[in-house]
């Protein structure tokens, strides 16, 4: 991109933009389609359990993608 | 009963009460309250704003049209270039509302008569949000194509294909579904925590420094009058950021839609 200055990918409020939006969203969506699965598998297996373990599984896996796509 | 039990005994905090309001008048079927009065009176400031600055611009810019330059080259320079790049100036049309809506919207909490942050009612946080969500689609569709738009903005490259099973489940629902409601919530969440906050104060204050005035409660009622004004300056602060913030959102939104990632 040529013209007015600084290019859309190289600037710093990009980075700000992806902290304070992608970054909750992706954790949010994690928590959520995790917990789904979780909530799904504790019905079927009978196993209430499984819907807390999925929800912090979500949260984790969510948080490691959030460092592999905004944070490196 | 202890010394606070006995002292906060007739005191009444404000709760959700605060933001809801009775209808002021009917227009048809369309009952009218504070907050859509407050609105439109913020949608016509707007708009004679930047009619007075800019319906006869001229090359040396005085009286309002200074005002007015200011107000447009912080958008363009602070939101619109940093995402937008050359096609900034195109979106500053949207972009410029936004940002003035959202900022004068937010410091009605201060203003005199006023006295209520409009986006404290989720309503018009989302109703902007939806607008920016349909256009991130429009724009989405038409630079990327319907299947490029899904592709770019849930697989993120560079990833060992295995975690892609998961990933795209994860990255569809943050970026199609829960997107429009965080950058809502963003905003609503911030103003109605604030003017809660402010209102509990001033209560704190009011109620301790008049309606039942003690020698105990008198060190309370200072300290509430004290942080109502300190709140009040903090709030002027938090009103301007989350206007930033969410017109920065939706730069962020519209540029997700115009480029792809790679």
């Amino acid at each position: 991109m040529t013209g007015n200055g600084r290019l859309p990918d190289e600037s710093q409020d990009r980075e700000f933009a992806n902290a304070v939006s992608a970054a909750p969203a992706t954790i949010l969506a994690g928590m959520l389609v995790f917990g789904g699965v979780g909530w799904l598998l504790a019905r079927w297996l009978d196993v209430t359990a499984l819907l807390p373990i999925f929800l912090v599984l979500g949260l984790v896996f969510a948080g490691y993608l959030v460092y592999v796509r905004y944070g490196r | 009963m202890s010394a606070p039990h006995i002292l906060a005994k007739d005191f009444e905090a404000p709760g959700l009460g605060l933001f809801e309001w009775k209808p002021l008048f009917h227009i048809g079927p369309f009952a009218v309250a504070k907050p859509i009065v407050l609105c439109a009176v913020v949608m016509i400031v707007v708009i004679a704003f930047f009619w007075a600055a800019f319906s006869k611009p001229k090359l040396v810019p005085r009286g309002w049209q200074n005002v007015g330059e200011v107000a447009y080259m912080f958008v363009r320079d602070e939101i619109g270039r940093p995402f937008l790049g050359k096609d900034a100036e195109k979106w500053l049309r949207l972009l410029i509302p936004v940002f003035f809506f959202v900022w004068l919207g937010n410091l009605m909490s201060v203003v005199p008569v006023a006295q209520f942050p409009v986006n404290s009612r989720i309503a018009f946080p989302f109703v902007l949000a939806v607008l920016i969500y349909l256009t991130f689609w429009a724009v989405g569709i038409k630079h990327q194509g319907f299947f490029g738009l899904l592709k770019n903005a849930t697989m993120p490259p560079d990833l060992p294909w295995a975690l892609y099973i998961i990933v795209i489940p994860i990255e569809f629902v943050s970026t199609f579904f829960i997107r429009p409601f965080t950058h809502a919530v963003r905003l609503f969440a911030n103003m109605f925590a604030g003017h809660l906050l402010i209102a509990l104060f001033a209560t704190v204050g009011f109620h301790f420094l008049w309606e039942k005035v003690t020698p105990l409660g008198f060190g309370v009622g200072v300290l509430g009058a004290v942080l109502t004004v300190v709140m009040t300056a903090f709030e002027l602060f938090i009103q301007a950021v989350q206007a930033y913030v969410f017109t920065l959102l939706a730069a962020f939104y519209i540029s997700a839609g115009l480029y792809s990632d790679h």
